[in-house]
């Protein structure tokens, strides 16, 4: 059974003045421009084998095509890949990390396809063209300069696409798999010599530049945003553990205090990935989300033990040092659209609700709602907060308390929210939950563009 | 469960990017150097990268040492004392260890084979 509790509610009504929510001042990339621009890019990469084999006036031969066509797409699609794990703040702040995260997962099992179908078609092609059987083919094929090596790496590349299939994963360390995964870096430089070499590009002397341009920018990226910001903000901003609170059962809020903490820009609604440099913890960097506003010397994250990382956390010192990475996520006002905003939390995803419904940008007289999920009132964290935050807003909270898989059905959102499909709707919580509220609310009426979602799992 | 009412109390908290603008007078000056620095630090490795990027692309061979696969019906009207259509993208040779190794086709690209 569901039970809905409201939290304090105010007592009158102003007069609405329609004040446009504040604007970005990020350089952030849309999803859709992002996306746009990776489509774009590989219709013209794809495009240009086909256009030379036009040129050349040969017939076109399926194998040789599929060859060139995919070799090159592999090759864009490798630069697509790093470029959106950069961690680049424009594309972390635009996109949002699970997304990205969700974009290069899918990608990489696109780029492993496209590697061995050129390889296949290539090997193929070769066998046709000289009527000898495939094995001999791929003998002939691996003689020529850098064709072993570019093998290798597609071999690194197809064992770190193995241990990223998920049911793999699940059953890897985290460490295994990340050490796997770094075979990537060593694979494309097998392979990347071949790129330039190959008859696609060899040649052409300014596409040949450019495509090592593209390469190496992408790297700079990475490196910058994935090795050198992390070392820096170590260096500058000296953070440790300053206070530890139970907030409830194997549920931790960690005030992490440090110096010139307004220069990482964090907003409400960010995450940071948290280093605890302990002997257990310090090689995993665990996502946690910011539960409280950050200010000019303290950040404060929230824990709930669900997995060995976020248990060993449990038992942390005061005083520990700490390297943050971040702050990441798009889940932040800067999302808005709308003047109205609802909130919409399921167990620990209250953290950057938390945080957000202190902060979001609300003009006098429009709606701030936080729905809360949770199986009872003793799992609501921050329940005192919460409701002394709503009460100096002027916020409404509402509790779904119980067992009730309905709780989260269009018709009972669009009973909680009068005139849901126009707000702006914040989401965060455990798969499941968040599956049914995004269901929920998409069948409420509410459009896409609206929903902001983070995503425990990416 | 209950009706929805609205606040009368003042809702204009601080929008988060007003949180850095307040404080940028507080210690602005180091903060200033510092992001001096950390973009000076930052242009230098692009430049650096893209001095690598150049170097690689021109130390790539003009000629691919991958012969393009012919299709065999080009392969079949082609002859040596033709000079195929396909002239301009064969390079002149590959490695030492392929040259002339015809029995198995592995120069056949020019018309020497099949």
């Amino acid at each position: 059974m569901t039970s809905e509790i409201t939290g304090r509610t105010p007592l009158f009504v102003l007069d609405p003045p329609p004040e446009p929510p504040a604007a970005p001042e990020r350089w952030r990339f849309h999803p859709g421009e992002v996306l746009a621009a990776v489509g774009l890019g590989a219709a013209v990469v794809g495009a240009w084998p086909v256009l030379l084999m036009l040129r050349s006036g040969l017939p076109l031969e399926p194998f040789v095509m599929i060859a060139h066509v995919c070799g090159m797409l592999a090759g864009y699609g490798v630069i697509v890949l790093l470029t959106l794990m950069s961690r680049a703040p424009a594309l972390e702040h635009g996109v949002g990390a699970d997304v990205l995260t969700r974009w290069h997962s899918r990608g990489g099992r696109i780029v492993v396809l496209l590697v061995l179908a050129h390889g296949y078609a290539a090997v193929a092609a070769w066998a046709s063209a000289h009527r000898e059987s495939v094995m001999l083919a791929l003998r002939d094929v691996l003689g020529f300069p850098g064709l072993v090596t570019a093998t290798v790496g597609t071999l690194f590349l197809v064992a770190v696409g193995g241990v990223s299939i998920r049911a793999v994963r699940r059953r890897l360390p985290y460490e295994v798999w990340h050490s796997v995964h770094l075979l990537t870096y060593v694979g494309l430089a097998l392979g990347f010599s071949h790129q330039l070499a190959g008859p696609d590009l060899a040649g052409h002397r300014v596409l040949q530049v450019l495509w090592a341009l593209l390469y190496t920018q992408a790297f700079a990226l990475l490196l910058v945003h994935r090795v050198i910001t992390p070392l820096r903000q170590a260096s500058r901003h000296h953070l440790r553990v300053s206070r530890v609170r139970e907030e409830g059962p194997g549920v931790i809020s960690i005030e992490v205090e440090g110096d010139h903490l307004h220069e990482l820009q964090a907003e409400a609604g960010h995450f940071f990935r948290w280093r605890f440099l302990t002997t257990q913890n310090w090689l995993t960097a665990h996502p946690f989300s910011l539960s409280a506003p950050p200010s000019a010397h303290a950040l404060r994250l929230t824990v709930k033990s669900l997995g060995t990382g976020s248990a060993s956390l449990q038992g942390i010192q005061v005083g520990t040092r700490v390297l943050a990475e971040g702050p990441y996520g798009a889940m932040t006002a800067a999302r808005r659209t709308r003047l109205d905003v609802l909130l919409v939390a399921g167990g620990v995803g209250i953290t950057p609700m938390r945080a957000l419904l202190e902060t979001m940008p609300l003009a006098p007289g429009r709606r701030l709602t936080l729905l809360y999920r949770a199986r009872t009132l003793d799992d609501v964290l921050f329940r005192t907060e919460l409701e002394d935050i709503a009460w100096r807003r002027g916020a409404t909270i509402r509790y779904l308390l119980g067992h009730d898989p309905d709780c989260l059905s269009a018709q009972r959102l669009a009973r909680l929210v009068p005139g849901l499909a126009g707000h702006d709707v914040y989401l965060c919580g455990p798969p499941r939950m968040a599956q049914a509220a995004r269901r929920g609310l998409l069948g409420a009426g509410l459009p896409t563009r609206q929903l902001h979602e983070e995503r425990f799992a990416f | 469960m209950s009706a929805y009412l609205e606040s009368p109390f003042s809702n204009a908290s601080p929008a988060p990017s007003s949180f850095s603008r307040s404080l940028a007078g507080v210690g602005g000056r180091s903060t200033a150097s510092v992001r001096t620095r950390y973009r000076r630090q930052t242009a230098v490795l692009m430049l650096g990268t893209t001095v690598v990027g150049l170097w690689m692309a021109l130390a790539a061979p003009s000629v691919s040492p991958v012969t393009p696969v012919t299709p065999p019906a080009v392969l079949g009207a082609a002859d040596p004392a033709a000079g195929s259509a396909t002239d301009s993208t064969v390079p002149p040779r590959r490695s030492r260890q392929l040259a002339g190794d015809g029995p198995r086709g592995r120069d056949g690209f020019g018309g020497r084979r099949p």
